[in-house]
């Protein structure tokens, strides 16, 4: 079979995000561009009126002189990193497309390799062009909308912000849109499919960003949880099963399918429980439902009860039927940091390492309740369901806990090194002085020596110090400068990790492009088979796991990380 | 049962005749299999690490 | 009352086929040359998402969960031409089963076209009480496509 199918969409493709750089680059779309960017633009601003202001006064300097105009360079606003952004982007795929593209339309395909992995290239240029457009387009778009909205006073609350109305809740609504509506054109089907390659990229990567400590608590936490409520939910199910006279066949996939991670263990465990094709229908379509609405309702209410990142992703990872959706819901809740994605994928590895266990359990549970079954071997079942890209994560995270990517303590993103602190960044003259004022403030001889050390080096020393500090700035009466200078110092000293920062950055992006590849695969027509006996005890399974994780969430699960 | 290739052949999406037969086993095909799937977010990863060891470390 | 030679009956195993099925054998004409061309169509757009949107499975694991589906579906049309085909040797009719994969309506209209039937019968679509799974026939699509009359048999 061949599956690349001619078409110059790809090339089409690649001409828009290439015209997007250019456009960029040529500044001629500055004016959209500012208006989708306001904060950055605004900054923008900023620099630019100091920057004149700085060169006028050079100019005037140097004339009074009588030497030749200086030149300054002219720094970078946030809106012009932005904007260069945009266009390396744009530049780099626009130009690998069209290539591709070009090669699809000249190259006879033949049957293999090469033509499979080639047709997968056009559906994934098309998702990424859906998260160009709705990353850079509707995601700003949305939200000055919900800022306008709140302050025209039409609405008290910003409805961008309480809907999670971000980029990924958007590419995800914009796959499920365009699967449904329009329908995924032929020459993007293998793409569109393949996309979730992505999430497990994502997930692999991910391993970097954990320290060991951070791991062994999240895991601990999300093993007891899962463990309770994955448990809990597929005893329930087989009880409820067994009362309402469902067929043991559909017990056992509704149970896998409700209990563990949803759609993945419908699929897992359908043909172990050999579920006859209408009851995977029924299931699959249930968790769908259930999956799309939680994807909404649970970041609203996160945010309604102003959970944490851990708290969040403790409940999306327990209570959300399935597993897409919990990164979804995880992105949605926290668009900007994966501090909540990072809490919540601990808890879907969780998830998918017993849905092996469940497997062998539904096995055994299905043997001694049918005759007809076939029973199966153990050992083949551990090593076929155990998931290869958790074993890629596991593999990630020694690497990096070796400190090949950053030294530990880096993990956050951010690092504390008196050494790299520039030297426009030490404390001013007057702060100095502010800081020697306040001096005998100090309570103990720990804070005198951590200020002694700040006066005399112009920056915190060392990250203890950095902390010591802080406290004391928050001695009564102490004084303002003193205090802004002690802040202003300690923000000095720590520094983005530009690698951290930057695997970040790119998983953001890789999730996104998953969950848009996923959205494209919930179709209506799968979801309307919901119904009968598998909606019921959906329904009570799924609320009670939803409220019962919340309940858990909210009284034992405390901020850590 | 007497179904030959020539009056039951299955066809994806209404296709012309000659797609794949229906009494030969798993012929029946709805699901595209996919090819190195996992092998590939590997390798995807790990590129991308080394690449932001390269650019970045 | 009507008369044809040569009947396309969508036939799935439904209740509603099955009057379809009864209501083909009442108007098709007893005398020589009488043939049932069997349409099964496996609906394309609903089993395409019955992979939903997993992620978390190995490939294989979804390979498998393909093939399993793939084979009850199977199994599941050879067991309904069957037991067509074995109505219509009692009758003394031909029998051409046809199996597709795709939209029921697109389908319907492409076979009776290449068949060249005189005919086509349908059952009707499934009372709201009844369970089963949710994919209906495109009757606009069908009275706009087939070049013959097609009936619809009683829903009672």
């Amino acid at each position: 079979m061949i599956y690349t199918k001619k078409s110059p969409a790809l090339v089409i493709i690649g001409i828009l995000m290439f015209l997007w750089g250019w456009l960029n680059a040529s500044g001629s779309i500055d004016g959209l561009q500012s208006a989708l960017q306001k904060s950055a633009y605004s900054d923008h601003t900023k620099v630019n009126e100091k920057f004149q202001a700085e060169l006028r006064f050079a100019n005037e300097q140097a004339q009074t002189e009588g030497k030749p105009a200086p030149e300054l360079k002219k720094p970078t606003s946030k809106f012009d990193k932005e904007k260069a952004f945009q266009t390396k982007f744009g530049y780099f795929f626009g130009s690998v497309f069209v290539l591709i593209g070009l090669f699809i339309l000249t190259w006879k395909a033949k049957a293999g390799n090469l033509d499979y992995y080639i047709s997968t290239v056009p559906g994934m240029a098309l998702i990424l062009l859906i998260a160009f457009v709705v990353r850079w387009g509707l995601d700003p778009m949305f939200a000055n909308w919900g800022k306008d909205v709140q302050a025209a006073g039409i609405l008290s609350w910003d409805f961008a912000k309480i809907f999670n109305l971000n980029y990924v809740v958007m590419g995800i609504l914009a796959g499920i849109v365009i699967v449904n509506v329009i329908g995924i054109p032929a020459w993007a089907a293998n793409g569109v499919r393949t996309a979730r390659v992505f999430l497990k990229t994502g997930v692999i990567l991910l391993g970097t960003l954990y320290s060991a400590a951070e791991l062994a608590q999240l895991g601990f936490l999300s093993v007891v949880m899962i463990g309770i409520f994955v448990l809990g939910s597929v005893w329930l199910v087989l009880l409820m099963g067994r009362r309402m006279k469902c067929p043991n066949t559909m017990t056992g996939v509704l149970s896998a399918g409700l209990g563990v991670c949803g759609v993945s263990a419908t699929v897992a465990a359908s043909p172990v429980v050999q579920a006859k094709a209408g009851e995977i229908a029924y299931t699959i379509g249930t968790i769908l439902l259930w999956g799309v609405g939680c994807m909404f309702i649970f970041p609203t209410v996160g945010h309604v009860l102003g959970m944490g990142p851990v708290q969040f992703g403790a409940w999306a990872g327990t209570g959300i039927l399935n597993s897409a959706q919990v990164a979804g819901a995880a992105l949605a809740f926290d668009p900007h940091g994966i501090e909540t994605l990072k809490v919540a994928e601990i808890f879907n590895i969780t998830r998918v390492l017993f849905l092996p266990i469940i497997v062998l359990w539904l096995a055994a549970w299905f043997v001694k309740h049918e005759e007809s079954a076939v029973k199966v071997n153990l050992a083949e079942v551990l090593v076929a369901k155990f998931p290869l890209f958790v074993l890629g994560f596991i593999a990630m995270f020694a690497l990096s806990s070796t400190g090949v990517f950053a030294p530990a303590g880096h993990y956050q993103g951010k690092y504390f090194s008196s050494a790299e602190v520039k030297e426009d960044k030490l404390l001013k003259p007057k702060e100095v002085r502010a800081l020697e004022a306040e001096l005998p403030k100090a309570r103990n001889a720990s804070e005198t020596k951590a200020m002694q050390d700040l006066i005399a080096n112009r920056k915190v020393m060392t990250r203890e110090e950095g902390e010591t500090l802080k406290s004391v700035a928050k001695i009564e009466g102490f004084d303002a400068v003193a205090a802004g200078a002690i802040a202003n110092a300690n923000k000095a000293a720590t520094h983005d990790s530009k690698i951290i920062k930057n695997f970040r950055d790119w998983l953001a992006w890789l999730f996104s492009i998953g969950l848009i590849g996923l959205g494209m695969q919930i179709t209506v027509a799968s979801i309307k088979q919901a119904g009968g006996k598998p909606l019921i005890i959906g329904s009570v399974v799924g609320t009670l796991k939803a409220v019962g994780s919340l309940v858990v969430v909210l009284m034992f699960v405390k901020e850590f990380v | 049962m007497a179904i030959n290739d020539q009056n039951a052949e299955m066809s994806m999406g209404g296709e012309p005749k000659g797609g794949p037969k229906f009494d030969r086993g798993h012929q029946l095909s709805i699901f595209v299999r996919d090819r190195n799937e996992d092998l590939t977010a590997l390798l995807f990863a790990f590129l991308i690490a080394m690449s932001g060891l390269m650019f970045f470390g | 009352m009507l008369t044809a030679n040569t009947i396309l009956l969508a036939y799935h195993g439904t209740d509603g086929a099955k009057r379809a099925e009864a209501l083909a054998y009442d108007i098709i004409s007893s005398e020589e040359g009488g043939r049932i061309v069997h349409l099964l169509v496996v609906p394309e757009e609903l089993w395409a998402g019955m992979q939903g949107d997993d992620w978390l499975n190995n490939a294989s694991t979804r390979d498998t969960f393909g093939s399993y589906v793939e084979g009850m579906l199977e199994k599941d049309a050879a067991e309904q031409v069957a037991a067509v085909e074995a109505h219509c040797k009692q009758r003394g009719l031909a029998y051409t089963p046809i199996l597709r994969v795709g939209d029921l309506a697109d389908c319907l209209v492409a076979a009776a076209r290449d068949q060249k039937v005189d005919l086509v019968v349908i059952g009707p679509p499934r009372s709201k009480k009844e369970s089963g799974l949710r994919s209906r026939m495109e009757l606009d699509t069908l009275g706009r496509g087939l070049p013959v009359p097609y009936v619809v048999a009683s829903g009672e």
